[in-house]
């Protein structure tokens, strides 16, 4: 019961902005993204999220460590 | 309490697009795609980091409504100068990072033993996405129920879940098969990527409109919703082991047509509750960084979509081999954790 709920009352706040915003429907499209990016752009930030995420999973187990030791 | 956070993902992601879309790239149009992979960075890469200090701080209720102000606040924020801009972005990138570990963890904490929360959580945030790229100016009416959103989530007072059923579904022993859980990780993290990358790799030329764009969102919501419910009822190896080839088929051969398309979304996004769910199992102890982490390979596997070539043999064997080795490495955690919960019966009740 308590699923069913959950998943009609999600299923309700997506529909319902679809309806509020039916009328203009046919006047809205995709905003274009047509800039063109360097390419060493796309890798940079690439490269910078690949960092990042390192740097979060070496603190994962930097961490893990420490609580470990603490026990 | 999952209702309030999954009304609130899809706000916060909606909140996001406008300010990316409807407010930056009408004022820096030269610089707008710089500063998507620049939020894109920022709310995706850092959320193994956010994740890791939701998991330290532990107040998940607090740190979603700051990460609510945070989203609100870059709308909010003006754009007239190009510092601005940048700020703008820093502080929906950032919001949107908390906003996921923070809310997603909860989710997780509430109900370790079951996918379906998972998939009621994340389901919302694609059609969020969709109504902020499209109609950035519901915007200011996303923040104005956003900050209702807060206010209920303060206000309710959600029972805490029964000791029985916020146990994690294996109890591994201290640097109990550490390697295997790290490659069995690493695997669905691969899977996660390789998601992202099917889904954007394959491009639909019968989607030519807005409604058409939403008729497209709600099977990956429908998707990303029922994952986790069937996930749950006929398990993670036997869900995954139909949905992820049926969906590789659908969307290579028949992204022409419409209604395959859709029912290739539809089941492609099955796996995502279940990815994120067997990686919780998997990292029992740190839900928000495992979320965050998951979440992190999402933005590598769209922009590898992006740098193929557009069509020919070449696209074609690429996504198969990215598919048919996502099929493989979803199957292997599957089956593990499978095994470990016969092994222990207490568990898995």
């Amino acid at each position: 019961m308590k699923k069913i709920r959950s998943l009609t009352a999600a299923l309700a706040a997506v529909l319902i902005p679809i309806l509020c915003t039916f009328p203009a429907l046919a006047d809205a499209a995709e905003p274009p993204l047509s800039a063109v990016v360097r390419s060493d752009t796309v890798l940079l930030i690439l490269i910078a999220g690949a960092i990042l995420v390192a740097v979060a999973v070496v603190l994962f187990f930097i961490i893990r460590a420490a609580k470990r030791k603490q026990k | 309490m999952l209702c309030i956070f999954s009304i609130m993902h899809a706000l916060v992601d909606g909140i996001c697009a406008a300010t990316m879309l409807g407010q930056l790239a009408p004022l820096f149009p030269a610089d707008i795609a710089v500063l998507v992979l620049l939020y894109n960075l920022l709310a995706f890469s850092t959320q193994g980091l956010t994740g890791l200090l939701v998991d330290k701080v532990g107040r998940h209720r607090a740190l979603t409504v700051l990460s609510a102000a945070l989203v609100v606040s870059g709308l909010l924020f003006p754009a007239s100068l190009g510092w601005h801009a940048l700020f703008k972005t820093a502080l929906v990138g950032l919001g949107n990072s908390l906003f996921h570990v923070a809310a997603g963890a909860k989710v997780i904490k509430n109900a370790p033993k079951k996918a379906w929360p998972l998939g009621v959580f994340v389901g919302p945030g694609a059609l969020g996405l969709t109504l902020g790229t499209l109609f950035p100016w519901l915007g200011g009416w996303f923040a104005i129920a956003l900050s209702a959103a807060c206010v209920a989530l303060c206000l309710l007072k959600a029972p805490e879940p029964e000791p029985s059923a916020a146990e994690p579904v294996i109890r591994f022993a201290e640097k109990e098969d550490m390697l295997k859980r790290v490659l069995l990780s690493a695997a669905l993290l691969f899977c996660v990527f390789s998601r992202a990358f099917g889904g954007r790799a394959v491009s639909f030329p019968w989607k030519n409109g807005a409604l058409l764009t939403i008729v497209l969102t709600l099977s990956v919501v429908a998707g990303k919703m029922l994952g986790g419910v069937l996930c749950d009822r006929l398990g993670a190896f036997k869900l995954s082991a139909v949905s992820v080839p049926a969906a590789a088929l659908l969307m290579l051969f028949c992204s022409q047509w419409m209604l395959p398309s859709l029912l290739g979304q539809f089941l492609l996004n099955l796996s995502m509750p279940v990815t994120l769910w067997l990686l919780c199992v998997l990292i029992p102890d740190s839900p928000g960084f495992a979320f965050g982490l998951a979440a992190s390979c999402l933005y590598p596997g769209s922009l590898f979509a992006r740098s193929i070539p557009d069509s020919g043999v070449v696209k074609t064997a690429i996504i198969i081999a990215v598919f048919a080795l996502n099929t493989v490495l979803v199957l292997l955690p599957a089956a593990y954790i499978a095994k470990k919960r016969s092994q222990t019966p207490d568990a898995a009740k």
